[in-house]
């Protein structure tokens, strides 16, 4: 072919169109390929693979949802939340997730009230859900939260002593709150002695360890809710103190036994005989069926309950017993040293939790409230033991617990010998074979 | 098709009768042989530690994690580094020596050229990534590593070799001096690797487009046991890219005649 300046410009410009027209066609296949993924997990314990209950939950939305992540410059925390969003991304496009800098974006991280970097806000039919611990289980009960829509109020009876809602002192309740708000849940305080009543759209009361009696006005107007049917309460009473709602539980089979739970096992875990270990749970309660860890409380007093009398009467189930070895100490405790006394000391294992059950009516009890505070929730099962009381008093028990895959990918024994036959066998064996079959082909070649 | 097989061949047999291939097998072997070694005593010992200290909480310290895929992550920095230095010669230096212009009249058509070097530079690197892949083999007759996360992490090993050898064949084309082919390379590759730090750091819109276009992303997916089209569909068509790349160059070279 002859060439010339106008044949040489024209097949640079269609070079180049062509080359375009291939770009375009690459971007296209790869955005293609990338929005609409297809994903298998090799791995034998299936750890990246959605639990059945998740790829249910997020399929549901079919409109769209977005999830946003308040989240400073972290790189391994982005990349830990990303990794999690991203396989629900999988199973439903149209999730669409963004990640936000609160400190750079203030304003709106104040709009949605986010408190804790790595909260995720997730939004669907203009309604949306918070969490603040990124887990599959906690996104799957928010996306299913999401679904039905519904904020549940926690009322935290305020006026006598109990744990304050907010604050960073050790008996403050303020991690317990924040655990609560995480999983949806409204937190409230009421004060009895200036309400009327209960508010309507309470969905639980809770009664934290009041250090003074309740006054007879209060407790009339929450007995009167309470035995309208629906009620549904936590009451937690510490040794040495007066509720003032003894007589009310009294009519519910429950007494308690005054003393404090001394527990030697706990000697052995670093912590004092007044913190009994829970080691008795019920195996079918939902609050206690699925938990693992022990609970561990502070200062506790042990609850009697009366078995149901009448056959269609309420379920009455005792979950928690603990200190197996121990006592319940009527003597003073003051003086540092406790003995047991068979006259005067019940033998352990003594209850310590106990819930009462009649159609929508729940109580819960248990004979100790600083379990729950910020110097004890992160102990072993507290956490837990806290929020499936509340998760079942507020009838959320339907909430999906997924279990830790079983890792079968572990263990390895290699005797000490063979190790360090194969490390040189491979470190230095091999390289050198392949370096000098490469010297011998290069000189016989040389010598050609 | 058969035309193209032969020249891989060829360019095969020419890469192993040269003492370079060799001693870069070597080399490679031997930093790798060395890691892994220190990732099974690591091991090893956290293994101890753990039962010690952590019993029966699921089932053990996860041995495939802890060692194969530091290791597979670790070998593509060694691979990032190599291959440029295997890729270069291989069309720059037909030109450099000459034999360009019987290859370039030739029936072969440009495309075809490109296929035959690339297929015989996959060759090279399916039996570099078979060497690699000896090592953590090795786990399979002491202990319990995960099979599925072991063969995804060799395909994403390899799948990545093959990416940056076509990255290498597009930098080869593009000029006639091997040595500004190999810089060319790694400067893409180093590119292709850091692209995603940017993506990282939250940026939305071009951010994500940063992060999709980040090497690294894609293989650490594999590396997990996450066998995903998207990551698949990626070193597709960057490879792709880069043959087409080369394609396009040798024609536009021997319609100008040069």
């Amino acid at each position: 072919m002859r060439m010339n300046r106008s044949t040489r410009l024209n097949l640079r410009t269609q070079n180049l169109l062509t080359g375009l027209l291939l770009a375009l066609l690459f971007i296209v296949a790869a955005y293609a390929t990338n929005r609409y993924p297809r994903q298998w997990d090799w791995t034998n314990s299936g750890r990246h693979t959605l639990a059945e209950q998740s790829v249910k939950a997020v399929q549901a939305f079919d409109k769209g949802l977005s999830a946003t992540v308040f989240l400073q410059e972290d790189k391994d925390r982005r990349r830990e939340i990303s990794e999690l969003l991203e396989k629900y991304r999988v199973i439903n496009p149209k999730l669409t997730i963004q990640f936000i800098n609160p400190d750079s974006n203030p304003a709106l991280a104040r709009q949605e009230s986010i408190a804790t970097y790595g909260t995720v806000l997730l939004r669907a039919n203009n309604k949306s859900e918070k969490i603040t611990e990124t887990t599959e289980e906690s996104v799957t009960n928010a996306l299913i939260r999401l679904q039905k829509g519904t904020v549940k109020i926690l009322r935290f009876l305020t006026g006598h002593g109990e744990h304050p809602l907010s604050g960073e002192e050790r008996a403050s309740y303020q991690v317990v709150a924040q655990l609560l708000r995480g999983e949806g849940y409204q937190v409230q305080e009421l004060n009895l002695a200036s309400e009327e009543a209960v508010p309507a759209d309470t969905t639980v009361v809770v009664v934290a360890g009041p250090a003074k009696s309740l006054l007879p006005m209060e407790v009339e107007r929450l007995e009167k809710w309470l035995q309208a049917g629906k009620g549904r309460a936590l009451i937690m009473r510490d040794p040495r103190t007066q509720s003032g709602l003894e007589k009310f539980l009294l009519t519910q089979g429950i007494s308690f036994q005054e003393g404090v739970v001394i527990d030697p096992v706990s000697r052995l875990f670093g912590a004092g005989p007044t913190t009994p270990i829970i080691s008795q749970y019920d195996p079918s309660h939902p609050i206690t069926k699925d938990l693992k860890m022990p609970a561990v409380l502070a200062e506790a007093c042990g609850i009697n309950m009366e078995p149901t009398s009448a056959p269609n009467g309420p379920t009455r189930t005792r979950i928690l017993a603990g200190a197996d070895r121990g006592w319940l100490e009527a003597g003073d405790i003051s003086s540092g040293t406790v003995e047991f006394n068979p006259d005067k000391d019940l033998k352990g294992p003594i209850w310590m939790g106990v819930t009462v059950q009649e159609k929508d009516f729940r109580l819960a009890v248990t004979g100790d409230s600083d379990f729950a505070s910020n110097a004890y929730i992160q102990y072993s099962g507290n956490d837990t033991l806290f929020l499936n009381t509340v998760r079942w008093l507020a009838e959320d028990e339907s909430f999906i617990a997924i279990k830790p895959k079983k890792n079968m990918d572990a263990g390895l024994s290699i005797p000490g010998r063979t190790a360090q036959f194969l490390f040189l066998g491979a470190l230095l064996g091999i390289p050198l074979i392949l370096v000098g079959t490469g010297v011998v082909i290069w000189s016989k070649r040389r010598r050609k | 098709m058969k035309a193209i097989w032969t020249m891989a061949v060829r360019e095969w047999r020419s890469m192993f009768l040269s003492p370079l291939a060799w001693t870069l097998l070597g080399v490679l072997f031997a930093i790798c042989a060395y890691m892994f070694g220190s990732l099974v005593q690591q091991y090893l010992l956290r293994q101890l530690q753990y039962q010690a200290y952590g019993q029966g909480m699921g089932g053990g310290l996860p041995l495939t994690e802890w060692t194969v895929t530091p290791l597979l992550g670790n070998t593509a920095v060694l691979l990032l580094l190599i291959i440029p230095l295997i890729s270069m010669r291989l069309i720059a230096d037909e030109k450099r020596r000459g034999t360009w212009p019987a290859l370039a009249s030739s029936p072969l058509s440009p495309l075809q050229i490109v296929l035959g070097k690339y297929l015989g530079l996959l060759l090279f690197l399916g039996v570099t990534v078979l060497l690699i892949g000896l090592l953590p083999a090795m786990l399979f007759l002491y202990g319990h590593p995960d099979p599925g996360q072991f063969f995804s992490g060799m395909i994403g090993l390899f799948l990545l070799a093959a990416t940056f050898g076509a990255i290498g064949v597009a930098a080869s084309s593009a000029t006639d001096n091997p040595v500004v082919a190999a810089v060319l390379t790694f400067g893409a590759l180093l590119l292709l690797w850091i692209v995603g730090w940017l993506g990282d750091s939250g940026a939305e819109g071009a951010g994500r487009i940063l992060g999709y276009a980040s090497l690294i992303d894609h293989y650490e997916k594999l590396l997990q046991g996450i066998v995903s089209t998207a990551d698949l569909a990626y070193f597709i068509i960057v490879s792709v890219a880069g043959l087409t790349f080369a394609r396009q160059r040798l024609l536009a070279q021997r319609v100008e005649g040069f």
